[in-house]
Parts: C-alpha cells; structure tokens; sequence
C-alpha cells in the first residue's frame, strides 16, 4: 500500500516536472506576430515588409521587436498597456523575456517602449528618448511606416553596438551605468577626461580660498553703521492690524524635455535605466510621449 | 557765577572722582567714599555757595577777546585748584585741568535747557578698557603680528557721550508681490506655473530709546557699533557722576538726529512686517508706508572709553561700551599674510576638489 502510494506520488511529480519543462521551453517561442496592427495604419504591403524586417532583425539581435498600434489604452497608462501586452503575449527571447515593445495610441496620440529582460540596460532612458525623438517628426505627421522603419533601424543599432564590457544580468533598480562604446572611447580621451577634473577643482579652490581670507579679513573690521534698530523693538510690541494674500494671475511656460543624445559616446557620459513591476511581476523599462 | 564744577572731599579737600567699580564718589587722596545720592544735597549746597560768590567771581571768566575771529567755538576757563587756564571747545562739559590734573566740570554746558534728561555711569575702569584692547586683537589671522607689539595706546579716555534717544510707534502698511511656483511634467514637456499674489500686510509697533550720538566730534558708526546700551541702568542725571571723566554736550539738536533714528525704526518696522509674509518663493515690497507717531526725544549721556593708539603713523581707534563692554575698532590687514593664507588655502582645497572628483 505504502510503496504504490509513493509510486503514484512519483508518477505525479514526474508528470509536473514534464509540464514545467514543456511550458519553459515555449517561452522562448513567438506565438503572436511582432506587428500588431489594430489601428490599421499600414497598408497590406507596408504590414507584409514592416514584418518582414522586424522578424529578421529580432532573429539576429535575439531579442523580439515588436511593434503594436491600438485606438485607445482601455483606461490603463501607455506604460502599464505596453507592458501587460508585451507579458500577456509571452514576447521575448529566453527566461529572461528580452525584448522590446513600440506601443502607440491613436486617441491620445502617445507612444511608449517598453523593455524587458537583456534589452532594459542596452536602451537606457536617453537611448529610449533619443529613439523617440528620431521617430517623432514622421509620427507627427502621420508617415507611420517611414517611423517604424526608423524605430527598426535604431533597435537594431543599439542592440548591436558592443560595449567596452561584458554586459551581463547584474542590473538593479534604480541602478545607473556607464557606458563607454569601444570604437569610440581611446586613450587619449581618458587621458584627457582625467585632466578634465583639474580645471573645475581649481575653481573651486579658488573660491574656498576667497571665501576663508575674506571671513579672516572681516575678522579685523568691526565698525559700521547699524541699518535696523531691532534692539529696540518692545518685546511683543508688534500687532498685525490687518492681512490678506490675494490671487492676481497666473503664468504657465512650457519648455521641451532635456533629452541627451547618446549617440556620440562620450566618455564619462552615463545612462540609467529606470525600472519599474508589470502586473505579472516582470521588470520593465521604458519611455514614453505624445507626437 | 561759577563755570566750573568741583566736588572737593569735605574730608582733605582734595578733588573727588566717580569711580565705576564701587558705583561711589571716592577721593583719590584720603580714599574718603560716599554715596552718589548723598551728594545731591551737596551739590545744591554748593550752587548755593557759589551764587553768593557770584558778584566777587564774575571775573573768573576771561574776556577772550584775543581768541575771537581765530578761533570761534574755544572758551577759556580757570581752574578753581590751582588758578591754570584750562582751554576747552564750547560743547565741552567734563574735562581735567592740563596742571593740577583735578577733574572739572563745566556747569554752564549742562544746566538750564542742556541738562541731560539721564546717564548711565561708568560701569567698567581704564584697567578693563585695556584689558578688551589685548583681547580684540586675539585671534585675528591677518593682523600683522608685529602690531600687537608695537602699537602704543597714546590716549586712554572715559567719555560721557551726549545721546538722542528716540521713542516712537511705528504704523505700517506693507503692499508685496509675491510668487509662488509649481513644476510638472507631461508629455514631452517641461511646466512651469507661476502665481502672483498682492499680499498686504499692517501692523503697529513700539520702539524705546533708540539711540544718536549727538556729537559731531565723535564717529557715528563707533558709537552705533558699540551698541546697545541697557537703558534700564540709567539714572537721573547728576553731575556728579561726571568727575574724573571727560563729558561733551551735544552739538547736534534732536530734530537733526530724529532723521537717523527715523531711518533705522522704518527698516526695522519694514523688517518686521516682512517677516509676517510666510509660503511664497519671492516676496518684493511693492508699496511701503510707515508712519511715525508719538515720538519722544531724550538726552542723556552714555559711557564709552575711547582709545587712540598709534601704529606705523597711523591713528588707531578704538571704542569700548562703558557698560556693557562691548569692544570694537578695526584693525590693519597684513597684505602678505593675506596672499599666502588664500594661496596655502587655495591649493589645498584644490588638491581636495581633485581627488575627490577623481572618487567620485
């Protein structure tokens, strides 16, 4: 009785274990096409050849590109609707999910990428908002598959750029790196980014020292005239008789978002990708805007 | 009448000083001490004495018609110990006699409509003025360091200060503009919204005895840089208090000091009221109207020991508040001390800002 018991519990465990590693290896496999339409904004053609490239590039830089187009966000935010659909449709190469979703919304007029798993550190904030502001002029003036070209063209770049180190999974939240790119970043560069540091602590030391010999000069002089005569107020003398802080207008000024081009690859110039948690519990990245 | 004032000791003769330690009358020859109040009568004994010698004594004062033209504002006097002329300014009420060195005071300069309203007597002796002098020059990085050495006191003097005090209320009404300031961000873009408000702020306040030195001999920013003095330690005005020390009367009238007292209770009230608009980023004073009522002018005299010292050829002075202590005078700067000490500053802190910027 006991032995049949435990060799059905085997069996059992056995059967899970099949079911678990079945299901992990359809992770990494793409059950929806990489270009979602929903918006219609291609025409047939442009849909057939826009797949065509998104497939391809994703097949060398292993890792998905997709791009999705809807009417409306169903009431989430750009950033949660990227990132539920990109879960929701198992996008993404390995356990890790790497990859990367262009989600745009045709009421708002917004569009957002959302990253996941190795493609998080490899597009940073500035990368993203960089890649944004390439697609931005076509966007805005409704050449959409001139955008998503350009979108392809980006990814591929950046997910190709190799970088001065072994770019492993070691990322944190709110954890920044820097990025020097190997073609670009030669010695005498670091060279002269290290005299770079001299010229500022000069400057600084300047003014240390400025200020110190001026509080030890203001030491010897103690005569002056008095401005106020605080000293003679009565002590709780002072009756506010009357009080009012009234509204008059208001300004509002707007200014484009600072956003870095990181295409140059300056040394000492770093990225940071900020994270943050799906619905699924998946770390993110991403960015985001109107056009 | 007699134009000098001396206190002789009713025990030696001898002439009798105030002294700021025992806050008595004490004459320095049989070291005889009495009560400052005790002498009130005296005094009115002695006035009483020296109008029955008035007719005999009218002499006394010199006809100087030698000085007139060449120097107007100088009177001569003669002293009552030892029969010196002792020449002294128009607006001198306390002095000593350059002979006999006995303290004299000049009645007519401080009775009738000159009579000060207070005075707080010495609290502090020469020995203390000294004292604060070796002090304010410790731990002064840049003063040269031969200065403490050779710079020589020339002159040591307690002086009674004539001073305006000013008691006024202040009613303000304050109009400003202030800001206030919110940042958001949506989209591509960078808000920013700025709000204006009118804030209106009025208020009453009181100010008591605020002091203006009522000399034009003597330095108005010294004087406003060893205050304040505690009015609460005045007493009425005696001449007593006066002997052993040097006394001026005021030669700059009440009306002409009020402007000053004005100006510093109307940047007070302004601070005041200013300080009542809380919460917004920038706040500009847009509309200011302050108005000073019931205002009151007294005269008093205030101790302060002055020191002259000479250094190089240069004239040095200091100020001591005879009551409080309270020390000032500014001091020379050592040109060379001041270029090495920013230059060792300047490279250490450089080296500093490099390495950590190298950390970093």
């Amino acid at each position: 009785m006991k032995t049949r018991n435990r060799s059905i519990l085997l069996c059992l465990l056995l059967a899970l274990l099949l079911a678990l590693t079945a299901s992990a290896q359809s992770v990494g496999e793409v059950y929806y096409p990489r270009l979602i339409d929903n918006a219609d904004l291609l025409t047939a053609d442009e849909e057939s050849a826009l797949l065509a490239r998104l497939d391809k590039e994703s097949e060398s830089a292993q890792m998905d590109f997709v791009i999705v187009t809807v009417w409306s966000f169903d009431g989430k935010s750009a950033q949660d609707y990227a990132d539920d659909f990109y879960d929701e449709h198992g996008y993404g190469y390995g356990t890790n999910r790497d990859g990367l979703l262009l989600l745009l919304g045709m009421e708002s007029r917004e569009w957002y990428i959302s990253t996941c798993g190795r493609a998080i550190e490899r597009f940073s904030d500035d990368t993203l908002d960089a890649i944004g502001d390439s697609m931005l002029p076509d966007l805005a003036d409704g050449r959409y598959a001139a955008a998503f070209d350009t979108f392809v063209d980006d990814c591929s770049y950046y997910a190709n750029v190799s970088f001065g180190y072994d770019d492993g999974y070691g990322y944190d939240y709110d954890y920044g790196y820097d990025y020097s790119y190997d073609d670009e970043y030669t010695e005498g560069e670091a060279a002269l980014g290290a005299g770079f540091g001299i010229l500022p602590a000069l400057l600084f030391g300047v003014i240390i020292a400025f200020v110190v010999v001026s509080v030890m000069k203001g030491q010897l002089k103690s005569v002056g005239m008095r401005r106020e005569a605080s000293d003679y107020i009565r002590q709780n003398s002072l009756q506010i008789t009357e009080r009012s802080d009234l509204f008059l207008y208001r300004n509002v000024t707007r200014t484009p978002r600072q956003t870095s081009n990181n295409g140059g690859g300056r040394p000492g110039s770093s990225s940071h990708s900020s994270l943050h948690r799906s619905m699924g519990g998946r770390s993110h990245g991403g960015r985001g805007g109107r056009f | 009448m007699s134009t000098l004032l001396e206190y002789k000791c009713p025990n030696c003769g001898g002439s009798v000083e105030f002294d700021s330690g025992l806050q008595k009358m004490k004459c320095p020859y049989c070291d005889s001490e009495f009560d400052v109040e005790s002498l009130k009568s005296y005094d009115a004994e002695l006035q009483k004495e020296s109008e029955a010698q008035n007719e005999t004594l009218n002499w006394e004062e010199m006809p100087s018609r030698e000085w007139d033209g060449e120097a107007e504002g100088v009177r001569v006097y003669i002293c009552e110990s030892c029969g010196g002329e002792i020449v002294g300014e128009d607006t001198t009420a306390a002095t000593s006699c350059p002979y006999c060195g006995n303290p004299v005071i000049m009645k007519g300069t401080l009775s009738g409509a000159l009579k000060p309203d207070y005075v707080i007597p010495f609290q502090l002796d020469k020995e203390a003025a000294k004292a604060a002098l070796k002090q304010h020059l410790k731990g002064k990085w840049l003063l040269p360091k031969v200065f403490k050495d050779e710079n020589r006191i020339e002159e040591i003097k307690g002086i009674y200060v004539p001073f305006w005090l000013f008691d006024s209320d202040a009613d303000a009404r304050i109009r400003f503009k202030g800001t206030k300031v919110r940042h958001w961000v949506s989209g591509n873009y960078n808000y920013t919204e700025t709000s204006y408000y009118s804030i209106l702020r009025g208020g009453k306040l009181r100010f008591d005895n605020v002091p203006v030195d009522g000399s034009s001999k003597i330095a108005d920013d010294l004087m406003e840089s060893i205050e304040p003095f505690d009015f609460s330690k005045a007493v009425d005005f005696q001449t007593a208090y006066l002997s052993g020390y040097f006394a001026d009367k005021y030669d700059v009238d009440a009306e002409a000091s009020s402007v000053r007292a004005g100006e510093r209770i109307r940047t007070s009230t302004a601070q005041a009221i200013a300080s009542q608009v809380n919460g917004y980023l920038s706040v500009i004073p847009e509309h200011t109207d302050i108005k000073l009522s019931q205002s009151r002018a007294k005269y008093v005299l205030y101790p302060v020991w002055i020191l002259n010292t000479d250094w190089k050829g240069e004239k040095y002075t200091f100020a001591m508040n005879g009551q409080t202590g309270k020390f000032v005078g500014n001091l020379p700067v050592d040109k060379g001390a001041y270029w090495r000490t920013f230059g060792i500053v300047a490279a250490a802190a450089t080296a500093v800002c490099y390495l950590l910027g190298l950390l970093l």
